[in-house]
């Protein structure tokens, strides 16, 4: 077999998940580019200024509410997911059918539907048009992913290792603390990774539950869209990715080959 | 100090009984044997010793104090799994420390007994490895030295060489039975494999079916066993019904002299071990006859089948000159006649 | 995930009744569910019902349904959403297996090429849809450089790819996004068991095609078949790509219930919500009956 045929095959991959981010490195960083320029007939940094800058302040403020509502969207499914997790995979038990299929159900279900659901009963309970309302109504998005991972950990998962801990003298708490949650730690961070990413990525849900008043990144992203600004939703665009895209960096040393497999 | 004790004890999972009734005790200093076959619930004893399992009646005493309702890492017990069960985040010293950090002990004196034990147990210098960078065997020392250190009263073993392939287990045998020499701990040892139980261990408990057969020096259990099953569990398979008349046993294919005959009328089941059984060319004074039916070579010894009359006899004989279809002499050497007492009920139907 | 890091493999489950324990570990996770996901669905269902109170509508009635399913516009739109579903998940299906097997063969183990293969996993599809039409639109990178090629004089002469009747932009954001996601599936399953059983294959004498057919089609079966019903689900009832890639008539399923949701006419609202329960019993009923096939084959594989 040739060499060459793995280096054009990296190539190509590298290549071909890299051109998307082609324009819009472009598109953030022009002043003035009109067709058939192939490349901005001025270059500028005025989409970083805007999006940098106090006038800006909404973009920054938009990071924020994504970074806040994604990471307690995946502390909470963690919270929830991971108990139910262990519970199905590591024993057997009557009705266990009908729990995995109310668990996971949701993974197929778009949550548009869910949400639109929901809008009506939030709004008697006053959460719509709040944090928490966008947080329960990501919940039913995040929450069944982080079982589906938790039990697959869990499924591996040798609990003679807890005992062997107790009978050399751990209390329940110090098993938890000292045992089980380092060997599970890697299934942990996955799945509070899966959360993060499926949490930060929501459009509709947000919209339809924050009613417009919890203003994430997608939620900006769309509304610039709409105004044709296409250098400031370019660069809106890379910060809605970099987060992510930083976050799997650092954790690739840490995950290794098998990294992120399953997130959407 | 350790005395375990364990009184009427019954254990089960949901519905399922596991174990009935169970009473015997190990006394301090002493390397005890679980011995049964596969699913018999040596596991589920053992669990229950440690504290993962709750008696559904009964009692667990140690040094005659009544420890059913500590927890388990309150009960002067350590469990050494069938797996090693090495903390994979931990390295080797850090896993034997384990329990010593759980107490509260200072580092250094964690240290220091840390590296007794090491020293003991043979891993001296493994200290700073990964779990993964020790071999098996080394493995199954650590999780050893894991539970020594702590000084238990009570050891429990469940099958903690049976991942070992032979040569090594048949090293970490006599490892074992060293470290229990020289630290004198009381342990309770859980096997499957005869041989294991009686070279290791100075008492055997048998466990059948869920009941305890019988407790006694490897010597007792396997000579002197209590009842037809545990002699077929040692390998028993020559079994013939007789009729004891003036301290002889009569059965179909012959009579012999038997000592330790009950009295006259009994009707008792007797074995002989297949060893036991000499064969001879000679018809000598009184000896049964038997033609070889089979043979089959077995390294050490071989096996002869031989029809008695309408009885099948095993005979292992270290000669291997038998053929298929001789005439032989069987003899049974009286000493080694096993004669079971028979149970109540059935001797009184004999009587009538 | 930690499989590796335990000593030994066999783990059992243990089988237990209904115990405190138990309920107190899957307590919350099932309340969550049936309070938020259960309640959604049932709330949804009765506002679609026309139950709604505070409008004064409080009899319950079919009409919001069959007004949807009796518009003469349904069947496309059903039909747009299922060819963006399916289109999409085959082609990356089928892009994937190729891609998978092609780094398994040709042992492509660098740690660069499985990074990038990830990226696409934490790139969010709103922003690959941008990102698409700022390369296929009429006057974007890709008609620009037809344009300095001289194919092209002017954006009108770029054949449309974006806002297009075959719903092509969609499909390449779906197909972009999604090969990743099936291929790492299947990559996790072929390099545990796909070598040897190949090597086996080959002893026996088994052609190429014969190897791919019966040796490794069976083994990524499975989670082929689990990662491709994820990604048909998700392709269908998703909103944004096809919001901001697709025509505006027709429109595909979840377009349409956003539009009637979020009409300013407040009657429209139980209609919207019709539809998007009409999209989750579509998908239902598409993965149930894919789940039924997939046993029906499966029995008569087996000859039952
Ligand atoms: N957690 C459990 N739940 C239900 N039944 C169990 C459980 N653990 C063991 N059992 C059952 O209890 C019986 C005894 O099991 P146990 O593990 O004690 O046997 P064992 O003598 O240790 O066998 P082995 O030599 O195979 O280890 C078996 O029938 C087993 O199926
Ligand atoms: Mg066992």
């Amino acid at each position: 077999m040739s060499r060459r045929h793995p280096k054009a095959l990296a190539a190509g991959i590298v290549l071909s998940v890299g051109l998307p981010f082609l324009p819009l490195v472009l598109w953030s960083l022009s002043e003035r580019w009109f067709f058939p320029g192939l490349w901005p007939q001025q270059w500028g940094l005025r989409a970083w200024q805007h999006v940098l800058d106090a006038a800006g302040g909404q973009v920054a403020s938009g990071l924020l509410q994504s970074t806040l509502l994604a990471a307690v969207t995946a502390a909470v499914s963690l919270v929830i997911g991971v108990p139910a997790g262990r519970a199905l995979g590591l024993y057997a038990f009557g009705g266990k059918t009908l729990a995995a299929v109310l668990v996971t159900l949701p993974l197929i279900v778009p949550p548009l539907s869910v949400a639109m659901g929901l809008h009506l009963w939030f709004i008697r309970l006053g959460l719509a048009e709040t944090f928490a309302g966008v947080v329960l109504v990501h919940l039913t998005v995040c929450l069944p992913y982080t079982v589906f991972v938790m039990w697959g950990v869990f499924a591996n998962y040798d609990p003679d290792f807890e005992d062997q801990a107790r009978c050399l003298g751990a209390s329940e708490w110090a098993v938890a603390w000292g045992v089980t949650l380092p060997l599970v730690w890697p299934g942990i961070v996955v799945a509070g990774l899966f959360s993060f990413l499926l949490s930060w990525s929501q459009y509709l849900s947000t919209l339809i539950i924050g009613g417009g008043r919890v203003l994430t990144l997608p939620i900006l992203l769309f509304a610039l869209m709409g105004s044709g600004d296409r250098p400031v939703a370019a660069a809106v665009s890379l910060v809605f990715v970099a987060p992510a895209f930083l976050v799997l960096l650092v954790s690739a040393r840490y995950l290794g080959r098998r990294g992120l497999m399953g997130v959407r | 100090m350790g005395e375990l004790r364990l009184e009427s004890l019954a254990l089960g999972y949901g519905a399922q009984p596991v174990v009935q009734d169970l009473t015997f005790s190990v006394a301090d200093g002493e390397m005890m044997a679980l011995l049964g076959p596969s699913g018999a619930g040596k596991t589920t004893i053992l669990r229950a010793v440690a504290g993962f399992v709750r008696p559904r009646a009964g009692r667990i005493l140690i040094d005659g104090r009544p420890v059913d309702h500590l927890p388990p890492e309150r009960r002067a017990v350590v469990m050494v799994f069938q797996k090693a069960l090495l903390f994979p985040f931990l390295d080797v010293a850090a896993n034997i420390g384990f329990g010593l950090k759980m107490q509260g002990l200072d580092a250094g004196a964690i240290r220091r007994r840390v590296a007794a034990v090491m020293e003991l147990t043979g891993l001296a210098g493994l200290g700073r490895r990964k779990v993964h960078e020790i071999s098996g065997g080394q493995q199954q020392r650590a999780a050893l030295a894991r539970a020594l250190v702590l000084q238990p009263a009570v050891l429990l073993l469940d099958e903690p060489l049976s991942s070992l392939d032979a040569n090594l287990r048949q090293q970490m045998r006599e490892f074992v039975q060293q470290i229990q020499a020289e630290t004198r701990v009381t342990t309770l040892f859980v096997t499957h494999d005869q041989s294991e139980a009686l070279m290791m261990s100075h008492r055997v408990s048998l466990l059948l079916d869920g009941r305890l057969r019988q407790t006694g020096t490897p010597r007792q259990l396997f000579y002197r066993p209590a009842d037809p099953a545990v002699a077929r569990f040692f390998g028993g398979e020559n079994f013939f019904h007789g009729r004891i008349e003036n301290g002889r046993l009569v059965t179909a294919f012959g009579s012999f002299r038997a000592p330790e005959a009950p009295g006259n009328g009994h009707r008792p089941l007797a074995t002989i071990r297949p060893e036991d059984v000499r064969l001879d060319l000679e018809n000598g004074d009184g000896a049964v006859t038997g033609e070889v039916t089979r043979t089959r070579f077995e390294g050490l010894a071989t096996r002869v089948w031989l029809r008695c009359a309408d009885t099948t006899v095993v005979a292992l004989t270290p000669e291997s000159r038998w053929t298929v279809g001789q005439r032989l002499a069987v003899v049974f050497p009286p000493e080694r006649v096993r004669i079971f007492p028979e149970p109540p009920e059935k001797r009184r139907e004999s009587l009538v | 995930m930690v499989s590796g890091q335990i000593n030994g493999r066999d783990v059992r489950t243990r089988a237990v009744g209904w115990n405190p324990r138990l309920a107190v570990l899957l307590a919350p996770a099932l309340a969550v569910m049936l309070l938020l996901f259960g309640g959604g669905l049932a709330l949804g269902a009765l506002q679609a019902l026309g139950h709604l109170p505070g409008a004064g509508m409080a009899e319950l009635t079919a009409d919001h349904f069959t007004r949807v399913l009796l518009d003469p516009d349904f069947p496309t739109s059903l039909g747009l959403t299922f060819h963006i579903a399916l289109t999409s998940t085959v082609i990356a299906a089928i892009l994937s297996v190729a891609l998978a097997l092609a780094l398994t063969r040709w042992a492509v183990s660098s740690r660069l090429v499985h990074f990038v293969l990830q990226v696409p996993l934490t790139v969010p599809h709103l922003v690959v849809a941008v990102s698409m039409l700022f390369l296929l639109a009429p006057a974007g990178l890709i008609a620009r450089l037809a344009a300095g090629a001289g194919l092209i004089a002017s954006p009108g002469e770029f054949p449309l790819l974006v806002n297009d009747r075959w719903a092509f932009g969609i499909l390449l954001v779906y197909v972009w996004k999604e090969i990743p996601f099936i291929t790492l599936m299947v990559l996790s399953v072929l390099q545990n068991a796909g070598g040897e059983l190949l090597e086996v294959g080959r002893t026996l004498k088994a052609g190429a095609w014969q190897r791919f057919r019966f040796i490794l089609l069976p083994v990524i079966a499975p989670s082929l078949a689990a990662a491709c019903l994820i990604v048909f689900a998700f392709t269908f009832g998703a909103f944004e790509v096809p919001y901001l890639l697709g025509r505006t008539y027709p429109m595909s399923l979840p377009v349409w219930a956003y539009r009637s949701y979020m009409d300013v006419d407040l009657a429209a609202r139980p209609e919207g919500i019709a539809i998007g329960l009409i999209i989750a019993l579509v998908v239902m009923g598409t993965v149930a009956l894919s789940v039924w096939l997939n046993r029906l084959a499966r029995g008569r594989e087996t000859g039952r």
